[in-house]
């Protein structure tokens, strides 16, 4: 958690799109935001690019005020996918409340998908964040594409470690808020246990999830 | 963004931390703005933070105090999330319109726009709404050069605080093993030395021990031809006495013999003529000379066979003068050749423990030197005396000396002077080693045409110590 503020009455959550170089992450964010058109969503900020590549990362800022007074600021981000950036995704990953892995369902991006997979964990390791607890989505993306793993083996493949798996097309849109939804679900009920946002702020899982996806969950 | 508390070390850095509005905008950003806003027809402009605090204001109002505590008041009722006119009571004819500066969809500030005169009833809100938009953008183009400038630094910070971590670790690891490279060298040196050194002294003990085997060979060998030679020039002498005796019986007995004239002056002249009466003295003095050089040569292979030592074990007692002896015995050839004058002082001395065969090798070498160091009649002074708990014998030649430059390597092993045949530079360098072993030393003292001396130092009383 980025801040958690008592006498501010303020929580801010971060939210991120972890994955392997171009399989689609600020894509996600941008069809997000199209599709996510309400009042406390932010505009989505996508910090400087190099040949429409994220150099530094992508953030869409959602805020609301709870019943209880208590002022949510949820930030979604994007990391850059490139090997070189890893101090970058580091400093991204750090105080993460929720993970969404965007895998690219190209056979081709099978070892990609792995590997960033493993350097996700590591780096998770590095900020001190629990793989283990922190709530996880997996989004399979580009499923548009020829070529691509078949559904039943990604399933096969991912479902076993109990983590959800999307499928999803970002280009066409499809998928995109079932993940977000996915990610705000989990992540709500893991910070709910914590902070009693439910007891004593008053904010239901529902009205977390409306807020945030602008639809009745 | 901005540093986090985490107990963990590593993670000092995270993105996502609030911004409030003060350190995002700057007087610079707004002041144009809330300047235009005033030219066009504005009585008083003002941006405030998210408690309604004015931070920067321009153009006049009659009590600024009044609308300060109204805008404050207004916000702490509820979130604004549009512009919306703010009541005052300042002037009842005024217009006051109060909008929020938009960060991350969190209102962060607000503009405030006070009019006295409107010119047409939108006039307000549409400069507001221009007002608005341009300190949006300013926030965002602001916010996105903040992010961007801190992740920035942070990252090239981080990786240059690795690249000197790196740098540190690699120049101590170059540091490391240049040391050890250089000391290994040394080492290398130090090893090779001790077993060249170990080497060296190794074959010169072989050589050394098969010269007495051979020498006991050859000694054995001749001890038996010269006893026999001996004993049967003792038999031969006493049997020419004999045939003396029976020849003078002879010749007295021709002389008396009745009418033997022409016989006695045949056989006398015969006896003349083969010089009978000098053979018969003759034959003594050969036989007695012959004996004398089988006496010598007796005396020669049982020198040799001593000084060989084949017969002893490592270590023992030995009489130092009585080794020094044999030694020039061994050398008395040399001696003569060179008509040396060899003048002997020696001290009463206790027995020192040692190996003798090594120590007598020491004098060989020593002795020899001194012979040579000059071609003809060289005097050599061998001196031994007890001094405290030591031996010292020292020797010493009116030759040739040694130059300065020359002595300090005169223990290097294959360091020679002499002609190419004449020496290998080893007899030193062993001596010192043998020397060294037996925990004495050995000194030299030169002066270039007048001569050296050797002195040796054998410390008493470590016997058992032996160290070779």
């Amino acid at each position: 958690m980025i801040e958690y503020d008592d006498l501010e009455n303020k929580m801010i959550l971060k939210l991120v799109y972890y994955g392997p170089a171009m399989s689609g992450k600020t894509t996600n964010l941008l069809r997000l935001h199209d599709i996510v058109a309400i009042e406390g969503r932010g505009d989505l900020m996508m910090l400087d690019t190099k040949d429409d590549r994220t150099i530094f990362f992508d953030l869409l800022p959602f805020f609301f005020i709870a019943p209880g007074g208590l002022r949510i600021k949820v930030k979604v981000y994007t990391v850059p996918g490139q090997i070189r950036h890893d101090a970058t995704r580091k400093a991204v990953l750090a105080r993460a409340d929720g993970i969404a892995f965007i895998a690219d369902s190209q056979l081709s991006e099978t070892t990609n998908n792995f590997e960033s997979f493993g350097a996700l964990e590591k780096n998770l390791a590095f900020v001190g964040i629990d793989i283990e607890k922190i709530p996880l989505v997996i989004q399979f993306n580009k499923r548009d594409m020829k070529d691509i793993v078949p559904e039943d083996e990604v399933l096969r493949l991912w479902e076993q470690a109990g983590i959800p798996v999307i499928m999803a097309s970002a280009l066409n849109g499809s998928g995109v808020l079932e993940t977000f939804r996915c990610l705000a679900e989990r992540t709500y009920d893991y910070i709910d246990s914590r902070y009693g946002l439910k007891e004593k702020h008053q904010v239901t899982k529902e009205m977390f999830i409306n807020e945030l996806t602008g639809q009745v969950a | 963004m901005g540093h986090g508390m985490e107990s963990n070390d590593r993670i000092d850095f995270f993105i996502g931390s609030e911004l409030r509005l003060e350190a995002i905008l700057s007087a610079p950003d707004t002041a144009p703005l809330l300047k235009a806003v005033v030219k066009a027809g504005a009585e008083f402009a003002s941006v405030a933070d998210e408690k309604g605090r004015f931070l920067w204001t321009e153009g006049v109002v009659h009590n600024p105090e009044e609308l300060q505590s109204h805008t404050v008041k207004r916000l702490e009722k509820g979130i604004l999330k549009k512009p919306e006119p703010l009541k005052n009571s300042c002037c009842d004819k005024a217009t006051c319109l109060l909008a929020p500066l938009l960060h991350e969809g969190e209102p962060i500030g607000f503009l405030l726009v006070y009019i006295l005169d409107m010119p047409h009833e939108s006039f307000l809100s549409g400069l507001v709404e221009i007002a608005l938009m341009s300190l949006n953008i300013t926030i965002k183009n602001n916010v996105k050069r903040i992010l961007t400038t801190e992740l920035h630094t942070t990252v090239v910070n981080r990786s240059y605080e690795e690249l000197l971590g790196i740098n540190k670790q690699l120049s101590a690891s170059e540091r490391k093993y240049k040391e050890l490279a250089e000391t290994l060298e040394k080492k290398v040196e130090e090893r090779t030395a001790e077993l060249k050194i170990a080497h060296t002294r190794l074959l010169q003990q072989e050589k050394m021990a098969s010269i007495g085997q051979l020498a006991a060979g050859i000694a054995h060998e001749i001890n038996n031809p010269i006893g026999f030679i001996y004993s049967n020039l003792n038999t031969f002498r006493r049997y020419a006495g004999n045939l003396g005796k029976m020849l003078e019986f002879y010749r007295s007995c021709v002389r008396g013999l009745p009418g033997g004239e022409p016989l006695l002056k045949q056989s006398e002249a015969l006896y003349r003529s083969l010089k009978i009466d000098f053979i018969m003295s003759d034959i003594n003095d050969l036989v007695q000379q012959s004996m004398d050089g089988s006496e010598r040569i007796r005396n020669i292979v049982a020198d040799l066979k001593g000084f060989s030592h084949i017969d002893e074990t490592a270590g023992g007692e030995i009489d130092i003068n009585a080794e020094l002896d044999k030694t020039i015995s061994v050398l008395a050839h040399e001696v003569t050749n060179k008509a040396a004058n060899i003048i002997k002082d020696y001290g009463r001395l206790p027995a020192f423990y040692g190996n003798p065969d090594l120590i007598c090798q020491v004098f060989l070498n020593i002795i020899l030197n001194a012979l040579q160091s000059k071609d003809d009649n060289p005097t050599i002074n061998i001196k031994t005396m007890r001094s405290g708990n030591a031996i010292t014998i020292s020797v010493a030649d009116n030759g040739r000396g040694i130059p300065d430059d020359v002595q300090g390597r005169i223990f290097e092993p294959f360091f020679t002077t002499k002609d190419v045949g004449k020496g290998m530079g080893m007899g030193l360098p062993v001596s010192y080693d043998i020397i060294t072993a037996h925990g004495g030393s050995i000194e030299v003292q030169s002066q270039v045409g007048k001569g050296s001396i050797f002195i040796i130092t054998l410390p008493l009383g470590n016997s058992g110590q032996l160290r070779c």
